[in-house]
């Protein structure tokens, strides 16, 4: 006996009625985008390796299909952003801005499957090239909850950040990128959940343990204003210590990396003052407006610039007269995204099922560095979303997808004789409109008719030798009984026109 | 019916894990016959239904994940490489339930999979500095550290874990010590026994730099032992063999005649013996057992035995051997274990309970 061959664990067959009630919530969300200017395009699934790496702005990015081939480094994409971009670059630099896009397909992440997080899902989204920034960012905004409210979901809730205020924080505070980007990366897990905050506090006391740099130093120096005597008294040290360097060059460097090294040690102050400003930031999530006026005060406190907040505000304001209430929107300026390239704002809806289980329908942003990070000559405002159409589906109401289609008549051919004459009624049916099957059981009228009573199917179209002297059929319908002999070119409407009485 | 499928264990056929693996299975009494060492098959006497056959200890995964061979002994890394996880529990995942581990440690071909770098790096002591100096990379060198190493998915897994992302991992076919003084690479992840070789090729070891630590395995094919009760009772049986011989390794019996005038004097002898070997070795479980034969009034003859834990080593045995001298004895025998018992073989049960639990 051969092995059953099991589906991949994470990854699901679409059956007919879920498949076409996605198709139907894919070709509204399309529509309404296109009636907003953005135009459709379809990027390959599999993509160079390192578009995506440069976009994440790391090598080693966990949950990716990849795989190498003919030497190869190869990645089935796990969003389509970079897509996008790299689909600008090759196609649209010349044209003016704004371009706008809308795509949708099969995205892949290899995670641990779970309740509405699959390994292969479908994202539908769009991205939006130029513009300024508030225009845009509202745009996007709105267009995200219209959407929404045209497949009837209605009670979500919309989570607005802005990475501007803590890389504004971080920048001031004089940190290297390299710590900038582990910050960002630790404001996901912060906003995320206790744990995430537990681990985000391990990970930066192991990075930057208390150790012989005094805390309190008030005095720090970057790497230029070390002294000459510094390196000069770190390589006559080395040199007493018969350490093997193969080159001057070699010891220069280790000497200059140690000095690096002693400088980021002193930094521990500035990351745990960081890392406190995160967590104030988190704890002041709430609806507005009650929230802008507490994290004006937040920002005051820290002297920030309150830049990301006033954008925030005219966001709120603009889409508040558009699309949404402002009790389904909660502002988090620590909300971070999975992924690195976020620039400015950030935003997710949330609902919840029927059960109270919530999930996350959308997410986007600002990423006005991007298209330079994966190739291009320069930034591009750039702004977008994606929704995960498979979480969208439980949370639309029944009643609102199209009722499935049956199937209105069985061709029945008298014989096999008569199956080229079947084929061609089957050919006039649809022509005209009518969802037609053939019998293809050679079975006889008797049994075919049988079948159709058991399929449901109201009508049978009986073919033989006769009918197709004619040029008709019989008609039989299977609710009555009622027999007919009709002329093949008025069956179907006869069909039409008593169905639609009924 | 179909004939019941050819019931094969997988061998390490080549490298360092060949011959302590026949050494091993030999200890268990499940001495493996081959004619001569360029034959891929052999036999095992004491389970004629078995097929042994030699394959590289690499390929050994693959056979038992893809059911050619029901069983197979290969290096935990190797199969952590192959599953892609240096987790050691059951993997979650599920997407590689092909391949049961059935005993993890067999207590020979132990290494380390290490991060190593060259031994001038004075700033680099642990993992954490690793994470600065990618950093400093990006900063003047605009390029991320490269790590040369066999096992890419365990080294991926080891490193992002330390949020060391800023980094490319190469595969050389070649000698991985080579790869910093020829500068293909920054640092190396490579398999150590002693560190030896990483010294003498100026390379330290990072303090908390250990990815994987590593033994021989018995691995199995989770669909042929649910589905085939020959191979299931194989199973049992080697790991009951197994089993017991891991637990009889470093442990030796050991019997003491010995003879005290009277009773009185054997009841104070047996009280110091007890304090005195206590607290000479632990482990020590013994009895007295004594023969009243003949003249009890006058003579008292008994025997101390028992299981020693304290290795092969002869000054260990020296010592016991002279405090019960010292108690009269007047014959000590001691003779290395074979096989250990317990009351119930906890790995067999273990295994059909994951059997069961993963159906």
């Amino acid at each position: 006996m051969k092995k059953h061959i099991e589906r991949l664990r994470g990854m699901h067959d679409r059956l007919p009625e879920s498949y076409k009630q996605q198709r139907w919530v894919t070709d509204r969300l399309s529509a309404i985008l296109e009636r907003a200017g953005y135009n459709p395009v379809d990027p390959p699934i599999l993509e160079r390796s390192e578009l995506f790496q440069s976009s994440f702005g790391q090598e080693l990015w966990q949950n990716l299909y990849a795989f190498r081939l003919h030497q190869r480094e190869l990645c089935m994409r796990p969003e389509f952003t970079a897509s996008i971009c790299r689909l600008y670059l090759d196609h649209y630099q010349k044209q003016s801005l704004p371009l706008r896009f809308q795509y949708a397909g099969p995205v892949f992440r290899y995670e641990t499957p779970g309740r509405g997080r699959y390994r292969q899902h479908t994202q539908l989204g769009v991205e939006m090239f130029g513009g300024h920034i508030i225009s845009s960012d509202a745009e996007i905004l709105q267009l995200a909850c219209e959407a929404l409210n045209a497949l009837q979901i209605t009670s979500f809730r919309l989570e607005l950040g802005h990475i501007g205020v803590v890389s504004g924080f971080i920048n001031r505070l004089q940190l290297d990128d390299h710590a900038a980007r582990l910050l960002l990366s630790l404001m996901e897990q912060i906003s995320r959940s206790d744990e995430g905050e537990q681990f985000a506090q391990q990970r930066l006391e192991t990075l930057y343990p208390e150790n012989w740099a005094d805390a309190n130093s008030k005095s720090y120096r970057t790497l230029n204003e070390t002294s000459s005597d510094d390196i000069h008294l770190l390589a006559s040290l080395l040199s007493s210590m018969s350490v093997a360097y193969g080159s001057d060059d070699t010891r220069h460097e280790v000497i200059e990396r140690f000095l690096w090294k002693m400088e980021r040690n002193e930094q521990r102050r500035r990351i745990l003052h960081a890392l406190e400003f995160l967590r104030a930031l988190h704890a002041i999530s709430g609806s507005p407006p009650e929230v802008f006026e507490a994290l004006r005060d937040l920002l005051q406190r820290y002297d920030l610039n309150s830049k990301p907040l006033i954008e925030l505000e005219q966001l709120v304001d603009v889409i508040e007269q558009s699309a949404i209430s402002n009790q389904q929107i909660v502002l988090n300026l620590a909300l971070g995204r999975g992924v690195s390239y976020y620039t400015g704002l950030v935003f997710e809806i949330h609902a919840s099922d029927d059960s109270g289980f919530e999930t996350q329908l959308c997410g986007g942003g600002r990423y006005d560095n991007l298209l330079r990070a994966v190739g291009g000559a320069r930034d591009i405002n750039a702004c977008g979303f994606a929704f995960g159409i498979e979480r969208l589906l439980p949370l639309i109401p029944k009643d609102s997808f199209p009722s499935p289609e049956k199937t209105q008549a069985l061709i029945i051919p008298v014989n096999i004789l008569s199956m080229p004459y079947a084929l061609k009624v089957a050919q006039m049916a649809r022509e005209s409109g009518l969802r037609v099957e053939v019998d293809v059981l050679e079975h006889g009228v008797g049994a075919g008719l049988t079948l159709a009573t058991k399929k449901e199917i109201s009508w049978a179209l009986i073919v033989g030798e006769d009918e197709r002297k004619m040029n008709s059929v019989t008609l039989h319908d299977l609710v009555s009984g009622k027999e007919l002999f009709l002329d093949i070119r008025s069956f179907a409407q006869y069909i039409l026109d008593t169905e639609l009485s009924i | 019916m179909n004939p019941s499928p050819v019931i094969r264990l997988a061998l390490p056929g080549k490298g360092t894990l060949e011959a302590s693996t026949l050494a091993f299975l030999s200890e268990c009494g499940l001495k493996v016959n081959r004619n001569n060492p360029r034959q891929y098959l052999a036999s095992v006497s004491s389970m004629p239904d078995l097929e042994v056959v030699f394959q590289r200890a690499a390929d050994i995964p693959l056979l038992v994940q893809d059911g050619d061979a029901t069983f197979g002994i290969t290096g935990y890394d190797i199969l952590a490489e192959f599953r892609g996880t240096a987790d050691t529990e059951d993997n979650e995942e599920g997407d590689n339930e092909d391949i049961l581990i059935l005993d993890q440690d067999l207590g020979y071909g132990n290494c380390r999979l290490v991060v190593a770098v060259p031994e001038n790096w004075i700033d680099i002591s642990t993992c954490a500095d690793l994470w600065h100096l990618t950093g400093y990379y990006l900063d003047h060198k605009k390029r991320g550290l490269r790590v040369a190493t066999k096992y890419p998915a365990l080294t991926g897994q080891f490193l992002r874990k330390h949020g060391i992302t800023h980094c490319k991992i190469i595969s050389p076919h070649g000698a991985l010590e080579a790869a910093p003084l020829t500068e293909t690479a920054d640092l190396i992840v490579d398999l150590t026994e002693t560190g030896t070789t990483l010294r003498e090729n100026h390379l330290k070891l990072l303090e908390d730099g250990i990815v994987l630590r590593s033994q021989a395995c018995l691995i199995g094919n989770t669909r042929l032992l649910r589905e085939n009760q020959p191979a299931l009772n194989m199973a049992s049986i080697m790991l009951e063999l197994i089993e017991a011989r891991k637990q009889a390794r470093n442990r030796s019996i050991l019997t003491a005649h010995l003879e005290t005038d009277t009773l009185e004097e054997m009841q104070r002898n047996c009280s110091f013996l007890t304090q005195r070997l206590n607290h000479l070795v632990s482990g020590l479980e013994y009895q007295v057992s004594h023969t009243e034969k003949e003249d009890i009034i006058k003579l008292c003859r008994y025997t101390i035995s028992g299981v020693t834990n304290v290795g092969n080593s002869a000054s260990d045995f020296l010592e016991i051997v002279s405090v019960l001298r010292s108690s009269g004895a007047k014959q000590i025998n001691i003779t290395p274990l074979t096989y250990r018992f317990e009351k119930e073989p906890s790995s067999v049960r273990a295994l059909i309970k994951r059997l069961k639990r993963k159906q």
